[in-house]
Protein backbone atom coordinates (compact mmCIF):
# COMPACT_ATOMS: atom_id res chain seq x y z
CA UNK A 1 0.00 0.00 0.00
CA UNK A 2 1.61 3.14 -1.18
CA UNK A 3 0.68 6.72 0.69
CA UNK A 4 -0.81 7.79 -2.16
CA UNK A 5 -3.60 5.09 -2.73
CA UNK A 6 -4.99 5.99 1.22
CA UNK A 7 -8.22 7.92 1.11
CA UNK A 8 -8.43 11.32 3.36
CA UNK A 9 -9.94 9.67 6.63
CA UNK A 10 -7.31 7.03 6.70
CA UNK A 11 -4.54 9.56 5.87
CA UNK A 12 -5.90 11.07 9.30
CA UNK A 13 -5.85 8.20 10.75
CA UNK A 14 -2.40 7.46 9.62
CA UNK A 15 -1.34 10.42 11.13
CA UNK A 16 -2.92 9.99 15.06
CA UNK A 17 -1.26 6.49 14.74
CA UNK A 18 1.35 8.12 14.19
CA UNK A 19 2.41 5.88 11.64
CA UNK A 20 3.49 8.31 9.14
CA UNK A 21 3.70 12.17 8.83
CA UNK A 22 2.16 14.96 6.79
CA UNK A 23 5.68 15.68 5.32
CA UNK A 24 5.64 11.63 4.49
CA UNK A 25 2.16 12.15 2.54
CA UNK A 26 2.60 15.39 0.98
CA UNK A 27 6.18 13.84 0.35
CA UNK A 28 4.62 11.14 -1.65
CA UNK A 29 2.07 12.77 -3.34
CA UNK A 30 4.46 15.09 -4.79
CA UNK A 31 6.56 12.28 -6.01
CA UNK A 32 3.91 10.70 -7.97
CA UNK A 33 2.82 14.15 -9.55
CA UNK A 34 6.29 14.58 -10.72
CA UNK A 35 6.07 11.31 -12.44
CA UNK A 36 2.74 11.17 -14.07
CA UNK A 37 1.74 14.93 -14.29
CA UNK A 38 3.70 15.41 -17.39
CA UNK A 39 1.22 12.95 -18.87
CA UNK A 40 -1.85 13.95 -17.47
CA UNK A 41 -1.96 17.56 -16.85
CA UNK A 42 -3.80 17.10 -14.32
CA UNK A 43 -2.34 20.12 -12.37
CA UNK A 44 -1.64 23.45 -13.72
CA UNK A 45 0.82 24.61 -11.18
CA UNK A 46 1.93 22.41 -8.08
CA UNK A 47 2.59 24.55 -5.42
CA UNK A 48 6.32 24.96 -3.98
CA UNK A 49 5.39 25.34 -0.28
CA UNK A 50 3.62 22.22 -0.18
CA UNK A 51 6.23 20.60 2.20
CA UNK A 52 6.46 23.50 4.17
CA UNK A 53 2.57 23.58 4.99
CA UNK A 54 2.69 19.99 6.00
CA UNK A 55 5.68 20.63 8.15
CA UNK A 56 3.22 23.54 9.73
CA UNK A 57 0.91 20.65 9.69
CA UNK A 58 2.88 17.87 11.62
CA UNK A 59 3.30 20.48 14.36
CA UNK A 60 -0.09 20.73 14.93
CA UNK A 61 -0.47 17.57 14.72
CA UNK A 62 2.46 17.07 17.37
CA UNK A 63 0.42 19.44 20.06
CA UNK A 64 -3.07 19.03 19.10
CA UNK A 65 -3.24 15.39 18.79
CA UNK A 66 -7.21 13.98 18.86
CA UNK A 67 -8.22 17.79 18.89
CA UNK A 68 -6.82 18.58 15.28
CA UNK A 69 -9.23 19.11 12.70
CA UNK A 70 -9.51 15.44 10.66
CA UNK A 71 -8.83 17.45 7.44
CA UNK A 72 -5.42 18.29 9.20
CA UNK A 73 -2.18 18.04 6.85
CA UNK A 74 -4.41 16.40 4.49
CA UNK A 75 -3.74 17.07 0.67
CA UNK A 76 -6.25 18.32 -1.89
CA UNK A 77 -6.04 19.92 -5.14
CA UNK A 78 -8.12 22.68 -5.89
CA UNK A 79 -9.77 23.67 -9.41
CA UNK A 80 -8.08 26.73 -11.21
CA UNK A 81 -11.09 28.94 -10.54
CA UNK A 82 -11.45 29.11 -6.77
CA UNK A 83 -9.23 31.81 -5.25
CA UNK A 84 -6.48 30.94 -3.19
CA UNK A 85 -4.69 34.41 -1.84
CA UNK A 86 -1.01 35.21 -2.92
CA UNK A 87 -1.15 32.13 -5.74
CA UNK A 88 -2.28 32.56 -9.26
CA UNK A 89 -6.07 32.12 -10.33
CA UNK A 90 -6.08 31.89 -14.10
CA UNK A 91 -9.85 29.82 -15.10
CA UNK A 92 -7.73 28.24 -17.48
CA UNK A 93 -7.78 31.32 -19.71
CA UNK A 94 -5.06 33.63 -21.32
CA UNK A 95 -7.00 36.49 -19.87
CA UNK A 96 -6.17 35.48 -16.92
CA UNK A 97 -2.88 33.70 -16.65
CA UNK A 98 -1.03 35.93 -14.59
CA UNK A 99 -3.92 36.84 -12.24
CA UNK A 100 -2.76 36.16 -8.41
CA UNK A 101 -5.60 35.92 -6.13
CA UNK A 102 -5.71 38.86 -3.89
CA UNK A 103 -8.00 37.15 -1.40
CA UNK A 104 -9.19 33.37 0.01
CA UNK A 105 -12.79 31.84 -1.53
CA UNK A 106 -14.89 31.47 1.60
CA UNK A 107 -14.20 27.29 0.60
CA UNK A 108 -10.75 28.29 0.73
CA UNK A 109 -10.40 29.88 4.14
CA UNK A 110 -12.30 27.17 5.78
CA UNK A 111 -10.29 24.54 4.61
CA UNK A 112 -7.29 26.58 5.51
CA UNK A 113 -8.85 26.75 9.24
CA UNK A 114 -8.95 22.99 9.29
CA UNK A 115 -5.52 22.76 8.28
CA UNK A 116 -5.76 21.31 4.83
CA UNK A 117 -2.23 20.89 2.71
CA UNK A 118 -3.35 23.01 -1.08
CA UNK A 119 -0.92 20.39 -3.60
CA UNK A 120 -1.79 22.70 -6.42
CA UNK A 121 -4.22 24.36 -8.76
CA UNK A 122 -6.00 21.72 -11.55
CA UNK A 123 -6.34 21.88 -15.13
CA UNK A 124 -10.25 23.04 -15.98
CA UNK A 125 -12.18 24.37 -19.51
CA UNK A 126 -11.84 27.99 -19.78
CA UNK A 127 -13.73 29.62 -17.28
CA UNK A 128 -15.32 26.23 -16.85
CA UNK A 129 -17.23 26.16 -20.19
CA UNK A 130 -17.13 22.36 -21.64
CA UNK A 131 -17.17 19.09 -20.42
CA UNK A 132 -13.13 17.62 -21.91
CA UNK A 133 -10.78 20.19 -20.37
CA UNK A 134 -10.43 20.10 -24.18
CA UNK A 135 -11.35 24.06 -23.92
CA UNK A 136 -8.38 24.62 -21.47
CA UNK A 137 -6.40 27.42 -22.99
CA UNK A 138 -3.17 25.41 -21.37
CA UNK A 139 -3.69 22.12 -23.11
CA UNK A 140 -6.02 19.11 -22.42
CA UNK A 141 -6.14 16.82 -19.22
CA UNK A 142 -6.10 12.96 -20.15
CA UNK A 143 -8.28 10.64 -18.45
CA UNK A 144 -5.90 8.30 -16.32
CA UNK A 145 -7.92 5.33 -17.20
CA UNK A 146 -7.30 5.44 -20.60
CA UNK A 147 -4.60 8.39 -21.78
CA UNK A 148 -6.17 9.06 -25.61
CA UNK A 149 -9.30 9.91 -24.07
CA UNK A 150 -10.96 13.31 -22.24
CA UNK A 151 -11.25 12.83 -18.32
CA UNK A 152 -14.53 15.03 -18.95
CA UNK A 153 -15.11 18.49 -17.26
CA UNK A 154 -14.90 21.43 -16.71
CA UNK A 155 -13.22 20.45 -13.13
CA UNK A 156 -11.50 17.53 -15.54
CA UNK A 157 -7.93 17.78 -13.78
CA UNK A 158 -9.59 17.73 -10.48
CA UNK A 159 -11.32 14.50 -11.47
CA UNK A 160 -8.13 12.75 -13.41
CA UNK A 161 -5.29 14.24 -10.08
CA UNK A 162 -7.74 11.91 -8.08
CA UNK A 163 -8.17 9.20 -10.18
CA UNK A 164 -4.85 9.03 -10.64
CA UNK A 165 -3.84 8.91 -7.34
CA UNK A 166 -2.36 12.54 -7.08
CA UNK A 167 -4.73 13.68 -4.41
CA UNK A 168 -6.97 11.73 -2.29
CA UNK A 169 -9.59 14.57 -2.85
CA UNK A 170 -10.11 18.01 -4.84
CA UNK A 171 -12.82 20.45 -5.06
CA UNK A 172 -14.43 20.86 -8.26
CA UNK A 173 -16.80 23.74 -9.13
CA UNK A 174 -20.52 22.82 -11.31
CA UNK A 175 -22.34 25.00 -13.17
CA UNK A 176 -24.24 21.92 -15.19
CA UNK A 177 -22.39 18.86 -14.68
CA UNK A 178 -18.75 19.62 -13.91
CA UNK A 179 -18.05 17.64 -10.81
CA UNK A 180 -20.93 14.52 -11.61
CA UNK A 181 -19.48 14.30 -15.14
CA UNK A 182 -15.61 14.26 -15.36
CA UNK A 183 -16.55 11.93 -11.45
CA UNK A 184 -18.52 9.49 -13.98
CA UNK A 185 -15.98 9.50 -16.70
CA UNK A 186 -12.86 8.98 -14.06
CA UNK A 187 -14.39 6.75 -11.79
CA UNK A 188 -15.29 8.82 -8.64
CA UNK A 189 -18.10 9.96 -5.96
CA UNK A 190 -18.75 13.43 -6.84
CA UNK A 191 -20.94 15.56 -5.24
CA UNK A 192 -22.96 18.76 -6.58
CA UNK A 193 -24.27 20.50 -2.90
CA UNK A 194 -27.63 22.28 -2.91
CA UNK A 195 -27.31 25.49 -4.22
CA UNK A 196 -26.56 27.77 -1.47
CA UNK A 197 -25.25 25.01 0.27
CA UNK A 198 -21.24 26.25 0.31
CA UNK A 199 -20.33 29.45 -0.75
CA UNK A 200 -19.45 30.98 -4.38
CA UNK A 201 -17.35 33.65 -2.50
CA UNK A 202 -13.87 33.38 -4.48
CA UNK A 203 -15.25 30.89 -6.81
CA UNK A 204 -14.59 33.00 -10.41
CA UNK A 205 -18.10 33.43 -11.39
CA UNK A 206 -19.88 32.21 -14.66
CA UNK A 207 -23.41 31.28 -14.06
CA UNK A 208 -24.27 32.75 -10.93
CA UNK A 209 -27.67 31.37 -10.29
CA UNK A 210 -26.28 27.75 -11.08
CA UNK A 211 -22.62 27.49 -9.88
CA UNK A 212 -21.59 25.79 -6.65
CA UNK A 213 -18.52 24.60 -5.26
CA UNK A 214 -18.30 20.40 -4.80
CA UNK A 215 -15.60 18.08 -4.30
CA UNK A 216 -14.03 14.72 -5.72
CA UNK A 217 -13.02 11.70 -4.24
CA UNK A 218 -12.42 7.73 -4.38
CA UNK A 219 -15.04 7.09 -1.67
CA UNK A 220 -18.11 8.71 -0.13
CA UNK A 221 -16.79 9.57 2.87
CA UNK A 222 -13.94 11.79 1.95
CA UNK A 223 -16.65 13.54 -0.14
CA UNK A 224 -19.00 13.73 3.01
CA UNK A 225 -16.05 15.08 5.26
CA UNK A 226 -15.44 17.88 2.44
CA UNK A 227 -18.76 18.98 2.29
CA UNK A 228 -19.47 19.50 6.16
CA UNK A 229 -16.21 21.12 5.90
CA UNK A 230 -16.69 23.89 3.31
CA UNK A 231 -20.30 24.33 3.66
CA UNK A 232 -22.29 27.08 5.74
CA UNK A 233 -23.50 30.52 5.59
CA UNK A 234 -21.29 33.23 4.25
CA UNK A 235 -22.20 36.88 4.84
CA UNK A 236 -20.17 37.04 1.60
CA UNK A 237 -22.80 34.87 -0.65
CA UNK A 238 -26.11 36.69 -0.14
CA UNK A 239 -27.61 33.23 -1.22
CA UNK A 240 -25.96 31.05 0.90
CA UNK A 241 -28.17 29.26 2.97
CA UNK A 242 -28.70 28.98 6.73
CA UNK A 243 -25.65 26.52 8.01
CA UNK A 244 -28.73 24.79 9.96
CA UNK A 245 -31.99 23.19 8.50
CA UNK A 246 -30.56 19.97 7.06
CA UNK A 247 -32.56 17.02 6.62
CA UNK A 248 -32.93 13.52 5.63
CA UNK A 249 -35.36 11.91 2.99
CA UNK A 250 -38.30 9.89 4.41
CA UNK A 251 -37.61 6.20 3.03
CA UNK A 252 -35.98 4.03 0.60
CA UNK A 253 -37.74 4.62 -2.94
CA UNK A 254 -35.80 5.62 -5.62
CA UNK A 255 -37.78 6.86 -8.93
CA UNK A 256 -36.30 6.37 -12.54
CA UNK A 257 -37.49 8.62 -15.12
CA UNK A 258 -37.32 5.52 -17.48
CA UNK A 259 -38.54 7.95 -20.85
CA UNK A 260 -35.54 10.52 -19.63
CA UNK A 261 -32.81 7.61 -19.31
CA UNK A 262 -33.67 5.24 -22.79
CA UNK A 263 -31.14 8.39 -24.62
CA UNK A 264 -28.33 6.70 -22.53
CA UNK A 265 -25.68 4.48 -24.47
CA UNK A 266 -27.58 0.89 -24.32
CA UNK A 267 -24.15 0.01 -22.15
CA UNK A 268 -24.32 2.27 -19.72
CA UNK A 269 -27.76 1.55 -19.52
CA UNK A 270 -27.13 -2.10 -18.89
CA UNK A 271 -24.60 -0.64 -16.08
CA UNK A 272 -27.35 1.16 -14.72
CA UNK A 273 -30.28 -1.43 -14.42
CA UNK A 274 -27.00 -3.29 -12.46
CA UNK A 275 -26.69 -0.85 -9.24
CA UNK A 276 -30.78 -0.54 -9.23
CA UNK A 277 -30.41 -4.04 -9.21
CA UNK A 278 -27.61 -4.07 -6.21
CA UNK A 279 -29.84 -1.03 -4.57
CA UNK A 280 -32.76 -3.26 -4.73
CA UNK A 281 -31.29 -6.20 -2.58
CA UNK A 282 -29.86 -3.56 -0.42
CA UNK A 283 -33.87 -2.85 0.59
CA UNK A 284 -34.09 0.31 -1.98
CA UNK A 285 -37.76 0.37 -3.89
CA UNK A 286 -37.11 0.97 -7.43
CA UNK A 287 -40.45 3.00 -9.57
CA UNK A 288 -41.08 3.89 -12.66
CA UNK A 289 -41.34 7.74 -12.31
CA UNK A 290 -42.93 10.90 -15.05
CA UNK A 291 -40.34 13.51 -15.31
CA UNK A 292 -41.86 15.28 -18.25
CA UNK A 293 -40.06 18.56 -18.32
CA UNK A 294 -36.33 16.62 -17.64
CA UNK A 295 -35.83 16.53 -21.95
CA UNK A 296 -36.11 20.18 -22.00
CA UNK A 297 -33.72 20.80 -18.71
CA UNK A 298 -30.47 21.15 -20.98
CA UNK A 299 -32.14 23.31 -23.74
CA UNK A 300 -33.30 25.95 -21.10
CA UNK A 301 -30.03 25.53 -19.35
CA UNK A 302 -28.47 26.88 -22.94
CA UNK A 303 -30.34 29.89 -22.26
CA UNK A 304 -29.90 30.50 -18.78
CA UNK A 305 -26.04 29.76 -18.69
CA UNK A 306 -24.59 31.63 -21.77
CA UNK A 307 -27.02 34.96 -20.59
CA UNK A 308 -25.34 34.95 -17.73
CA UNK A 309 -21.83 34.33 -18.77
CA UNK A 310 -21.93 37.35 -21.05
CA UNK A 311 -23.22 39.01 -18.03
CA UNK A 312 -20.03 37.75 -15.90
CA UNK A 313 -17.87 37.96 -18.44
CA UNK A 314 -18.18 41.49 -19.24
CA UNK A 315 -15.99 42.47 -16.01
CA UNK A 316 -12.58 41.03 -18.10
CA UNK A 317 -11.74 44.45 -19.74
CA UNK A 318 -7.95 44.44 -19.42
CA UNK A 319 -8.02 47.86 -17.53
CA UNK A 320 -7.61 46.36 -13.63
CA UNK A 321 -6.41 42.97 -14.09
CA UNK A 322 -5.90 40.51 -16.32
CA UNK A 323 -4.98 40.48 -19.74
CA UNK A 324 -4.45 44.06 -21.48
CA UNK A 325 -3.90 45.62 -24.96
CA UNK A 326 -2.93 48.64 -25.57
CA UNK A 327 -4.47 50.35 -28.74
CA UNK A 328 -5.24 53.91 -30.29
CA UNK A 329 -8.83 54.28 -28.17
CA UNK A 330 -10.13 52.22 -25.17
CA UNK A 331 -12.76 50.63 -27.15
CA UNK A 332 -9.84 48.68 -29.25
CA UNK A 333 -8.48 47.58 -26.23
CA UNK A 334 -11.45 46.66 -24.92
CA UNK A 335 -12.32 44.72 -28.17
CA UNK A 336 -8.95 43.41 -28.88
CA UNK A 337 -7.83 42.51 -25.19
CA UNK A 338 -11.19 40.26 -24.79
CA UNK A 339 -10.44 38.44 -28.04
CA UNK A 340 -7.01 37.53 -27.67
CA UNK A 341 -7.86 36.73 -24.03
CA UNK A 342 -10.99 34.41 -24.35
CA UNK A 343 -11.10 31.00 -26.29
CA UNK A 344 -13.49 29.97 -28.86
CA UNK A 345 -15.73 28.37 -26.39
CA UNK A 346 -16.30 31.41 -23.99
CA UNK A 347 -16.72 33.59 -27.19
CA UNK A 348 -19.17 31.19 -28.04
CA UNK A 349 -21.22 31.89 -25.22
CA UNK A 350 -20.57 35.54 -24.67
CA UNK A 351 -22.29 35.82 -28.09
CA UNK A 352 -25.03 33.16 -27.83
CA UNK A 353 -25.52 35.08 -24.46
CA UNK A 354 -26.20 38.30 -26.27
CA UNK A 355 -28.40 36.42 -28.52
CA UNK A 356 -30.58 35.39 -26.22
CA UNK A 357 -30.76 38.87 -24.06
CA UNK A 358 -31.11 40.78 -27.18
CA UNK A 359 -34.79 42.49 -27.50
CA UNK A 360 -37.26 40.70 -29.65
CA UNK A 361 -35.66 37.40 -28.46
CA UNK A 362 -35.65 37.70 -24.67
CA UNK A 363 -39.74 36.54 -24.19
CA UNK A 364 -39.35 33.68 -26.39
CA UNK A 365 -35.25 32.83 -24.83
CA UNK A 366 -34.49 34.22 -21.42
CA UNK A 367 -38.20 34.52 -20.06
CA UNK A 368 -39.45 31.18 -21.02
CA UNK A 369 -36.57 29.09 -19.62
CA UNK A 370 -36.22 30.84 -16.90
CA UNK A 371 -40.41 29.68 -16.27
CA UNK A 372 -39.42 26.24 -17.50
CA UNK A 373 -36.81 26.26 -14.38
CA UNK A 374 -40.31 26.49 -12.53
CA UNK A 375 -41.82 23.79 -14.34
CA UNK A 376 -39.08 21.55 -14.00
CA UNK A 377 -39.08 21.97 -10.05
CA UNK A 378 -42.29 21.55 -9.69
CA UNK A 379 -42.28 18.37 -11.76
CA UNK A 380 -39.33 17.50 -9.07
CA UNK A 381 -41.41 18.70 -6.30
CA UNK A 382 -44.27 16.16 -7.62
CA UNK A 383 -42.45 13.79 -7.73
CA UNK A 384 -40.40 13.91 -4.30
CA UNK A 385 -43.79 13.46 -2.99
CA UNK A 386 -43.66 9.83 -3.66
CA UNK A 387 -39.97 8.94 -4.21
CA UNK A 388 -36.68 10.02 -1.87
CA UNK A 389 -34.12 9.79 -4.54
CA UNK A 390 -34.71 9.83 -8.49
CA UNK A 391 -31.61 8.01 -10.61
CA UNK A 392 -30.20 8.64 -13.71
CA UNK A 393 -27.38 7.67 -15.20
CA UNK A 394 -24.99 10.60 -14.80
CA UNK A 395 -23.44 10.82 -18.32
CA UNK A 396 -25.07 9.36 -21.35
CA UNK A 397 -21.60 7.79 -22.32
CA UNK A 398 -18.14 6.22 -21.03
CA UNK A 399 -15.29 8.66 -21.47
CA UNK A 400 -15.01 10.21 -25.99
CA UNK A 401 -11.94 10.34 -27.16
CA UNK A 402 -9.50 13.69 -27.25
CA UNK A 403 -11.40 15.32 -30.42
CA UNK A 404 -14.43 13.01 -31.52
CA UNK A 405 -16.65 15.68 -30.00
CA UNK A 406 -15.62 18.85 -32.21
CA UNK A 407 -19.08 19.91 -32.85
CA UNK A 408 -20.45 22.03 -29.76
CA UNK A 409 -23.65 20.64 -29.34
CA UNK A 410 -22.80 17.02 -29.14
CA UNK A 411 -20.44 18.10 -26.40
CA UNK A 412 -23.09 19.91 -24.71
CA UNK A 413 -25.44 17.11 -25.04
CA UNK A 414 -22.69 15.48 -22.23
CA UNK A 415 -25.11 17.04 -20.09
CA UNK A 416 -28.18 16.02 -20.20
CA UNK A 417 -28.76 14.72 -17.24
CA UNK A 418 -27.03 16.73 -14.89
CA UNK A 419 -28.91 19.93 -16.19
CA UNK A 420 -31.98 19.45 -13.71
CA UNK A 421 -30.62 19.38 -10.51
CA UNK A 422 -28.44 22.89 -11.63
CA UNK A 423 -31.39 24.65 -12.89
CA UNK A 424 -33.38 23.73 -9.65
CA UNK A 425 -30.78 24.45 -7.08
CA UNK A 426 -31.46 19.97 -5.72
CA UNK A 427 -28.21 18.16 -4.60
CA UNK A 428 -27.29 15.36 -6.66
CA UNK A 429 -24.17 12.73 -5.97
CA UNK A 430 -22.32 10.88 -9.01
CA UNK A 431 -21.40 7.31 -7.81
CA UNK A 432 -19.04 4.48 -9.76
CA UNK A 433 -21.52 2.45 -11.24
CA UNK A 434 -20.55 -1.12 -13.09
CA UNK A 435 -18.13 -0.33 -15.80
CA UNK A 436 -18.74 -0.57 -19.55
CA UNK A 437 -16.61 -1.92 -22.13
CA UNK A 438 -15.45 0.73 -24.94
CA UNK A 439 -13.22 -0.23 -27.81
CA UNK A 440 -12.02 -3.33 -25.83
CA UNK A 441 -11.12 -0.87 -22.46
CA UNK A 442 -12.66 -0.98 -19.38
CA UNK A 443 -14.29 2.60 -18.66
CA UNK A 444 -16.30 3.83 -15.47
CA UNK A 445 -19.32 5.51 -15.73
CA UNK A 446 -21.00 6.88 -12.99
CA UNK A 447 -25.01 6.73 -11.63
CA UNK A 448 -26.77 9.53 -10.52
CA UNK A 449 -28.55 10.53 -7.72
CA UNK A 450 -30.78 13.59 -6.79
CA UNK A 451 -32.80 14.59 -3.71
CA UNK A 452 -34.57 17.57 -2.19
CA UNK A 453 -32.92 20.27 -1.32
CA UNK A 454 -30.60 20.25 1.82
CA UNK A 455 -30.41 15.98 2.09
CA UNK A 456 -26.83 15.80 1.12
CA UNK A 457 -26.85 13.21 4.14
CA UNK A 458 -28.73 11.32 2.42
CA UNK A 459 -27.45 10.95 -0.80
CA UNK A 460 -24.40 9.92 1.39
CA UNK A 461 -26.42 6.99 2.49
CA UNK A 462 -27.55 5.77 -0.88
CA UNK A 463 -24.16 6.18 -2.47
CA UNK A 464 -22.93 3.93 0.69
CA UNK A 465 -25.00 1.22 0.21
CA UNK A 466 -24.24 0.97 -3.21
CA UNK A 467 -20.50 1.13 -2.76
CA UNK A 468 -20.76 -1.10 0.59
CA UNK A 469 -19.13 1.62 2.27
CA UNK A 470 -19.25 0.71 6.11
CA UNK A 471 -17.56 3.92 7.63
CA UNK B 1 -29.24 31.04 -41.09
CA UNK B 2 -28.01 33.54 -39.01
CA UNK B 3 -26.43 36.23 -41.12
CA UNK B 4 -23.19 37.61 -41.18
CA UNK B 5 -23.90 41.41 -39.60
CA UNK B 6 -26.12 39.79 -36.87
CA UNK B 7 -23.01 37.76 -35.83
CA UNK B 8 -20.92 40.95 -36.07
CA UNK B 9 -23.75 42.75 -34.36
CA UNK B 10 -23.50 40.75 -31.61
CA UNK B 11 -19.69 40.35 -30.95
CA UNK B 12 -19.82 44.24 -30.90
CA UNK B 13 -22.09 44.17 -27.96
CA UNK B 14 -19.54 41.60 -26.37
CA UNK B 15 -16.98 43.69 -26.78
CA UNK B 16 -15.02 41.54 -29.23
CA UNK B 17 -12.62 41.78 -32.15
CA UNK B 18 -13.66 38.29 -34.07
CA UNK B 19 -11.79 37.73 -37.56
CA UNK B 20 -14.26 36.99 -40.27
CA UNK B 21 -13.36 33.28 -39.98
CA UNK B 22 -14.29 33.33 -36.76
CA UNK B 23 -17.93 34.96 -38.03
CA UNK B 24 -18.19 32.41 -40.61
CA UNK B 25 -17.49 29.75 -37.97
CA UNK B 26 -19.70 30.93 -35.62
CA UNK B 27 -23.29 31.40 -38.20
CA UNK B 28 -23.11 27.57 -38.02
CA UNK B 29 -22.43 26.95 -34.75
CA UNK B 30 -25.18 29.37 -33.23
CA UNK B 31 -27.56 28.17 -35.42
CA UNK B 32 -27.14 24.63 -34.54
CA UNK B 33 -27.48 25.02 -31.17
CA UNK B 34 -30.49 27.84 -31.70
CA UNK B 35 -32.00 25.44 -33.24
CA UNK B 36 -31.52 22.81 -30.66
CA UNK B 37 -32.54 25.45 -27.45
CA UNK B 38 -35.60 26.51 -29.59
CA UNK B 39 -37.32 23.10 -28.39
CA UNK B 40 -37.94 24.98 -25.16
CA UNK B 41 -41.11 26.42 -27.39
CA UNK B 42 -42.63 22.83 -27.36
CA UNK B 43 -43.11 23.33 -23.30
CA UNK B 44 -46.50 23.40 -22.55
CA UNK B 45 -46.40 26.49 -19.78
CA UNK B 46 -48.66 26.80 -16.58
CA UNK B 47 -51.01 29.91 -17.81
CA UNK B 48 -49.76 31.15 -14.36
CA UNK B 49 -46.21 30.73 -14.71
CA UNK B 50 -44.28 31.12 -11.43
CA UNK B 51 -43.04 34.83 -10.87
CA UNK B 52 -39.60 33.43 -10.35
CA UNK B 53 -37.76 29.65 -9.96
CA UNK B 54 -35.90 30.51 -7.04
CA UNK B 55 -39.49 30.56 -5.11
CA UNK B 56 -37.32 29.99 -1.76
CA UNK B 57 -35.03 32.65 -2.28
CA UNK B 58 -35.24 36.22 -0.97
CA UNK B 59 -33.13 39.52 -1.09
CA UNK B 60 -30.04 39.68 1.19
CA UNK B 61 -29.94 42.92 2.84
CA UNK B 62 -26.86 44.56 5.14
CA UNK B 63 -26.68 47.16 7.10
CA UNK B 64 -24.47 50.47 5.30
CA UNK B 65 -21.02 50.28 6.85
CA UNK B 66 -17.68 50.00 6.11
CA UNK B 67 -17.04 46.73 5.28
CA UNK B 68 -12.91 47.41 5.80
CA UNK B 69 -11.03 50.10 6.59
CA UNK B 70 -10.26 52.23 3.86
CA UNK B 71 -6.98 51.44 1.56
CA UNK B 72 -5.96 48.23 3.19
CA UNK B 73 -6.85 46.01 -0.52
CA UNK B 74 -5.48 48.88 -2.32
CA UNK B 75 -1.95 48.19 -3.25
CA UNK B 76 -2.91 44.08 -3.57
CA UNK B 77 -5.29 44.81 -6.09
CA UNK B 78 -3.60 47.49 -7.77
CA UNK B 79 -0.59 45.16 -8.11
CA UNK B 80 -2.61 43.31 -10.77
CA UNK B 81 -3.59 46.53 -12.77
CA UNK B 82 -1.62 46.15 -16.19
CA UNK B 83 -1.59 49.98 -15.99
CA UNK B 84 -1.13 52.25 -13.42
CA UNK B 85 -0.43 55.95 -11.98
CA UNK B 86 0.17 55.68 -8.18
CA UNK B 87 -3.18 54.49 -6.77
CA UNK B 88 -4.55 55.26 -10.22
CA UNK B 89 -5.48 53.11 -13.23
CA UNK B 90 -4.06 54.70 -15.96
CA UNK B 91 -6.72 53.94 -18.82
CA UNK B 92 -7.32 55.95 -22.23
CA UNK B 93 -9.14 59.09 -22.45
CA UNK B 94 -13.01 58.96 -22.85
CA UNK B 95 -14.01 62.12 -23.38
CA UNK B 96 -12.83 64.50 -26.60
Amino acid sequence: MELTDLSAKEIAHGYRAKTFSAVDVAHAHLTRTDKENPKLNAYLEVFDDVLEHAKEADTVLATKGSAAHTLTGVPIAVKDNILIKGKRASAASKMLENHVATYDATAISKLKAAGALFLGRTNMDEFAMGSSTEHSAFGVTRNPHDLTRVPGGSSGGSAAAVAAHLAPVALGSETCGSIRQPASLCGLVGLKPTYGAVSRSGLIAMGSSLDQIGSFSRNVADTELIFETVRGHDALDGTTLPTDGQKKVANKKIGVPRDFVKDADPRVQESFEKSLAALSKNGYEIVDITFPSAPYALAAYYIVMPAEVSTNLARFDGMRYGLSYEGKNLREEYDVARARGFGPETKRRIILGAHVLSSGYYDAYYRRATALRGVIAEDLRKAFESVSYIATPTTPGAAFKIGEKSDPLSMYLEDVFAAPANLTGIPAISVPSAKVLRDGTELPVGIQFMSPKRTESSLFAIARDLLGETV
Amino acid sequence: MISADEVKKLADLGRLALTDEEVEKLRGEIDSIVAYIDTVQKVQLPEKPASSPYLDLENVMREDGEPHETGVYTEELLKQAPRRDGNYLKVKKILG
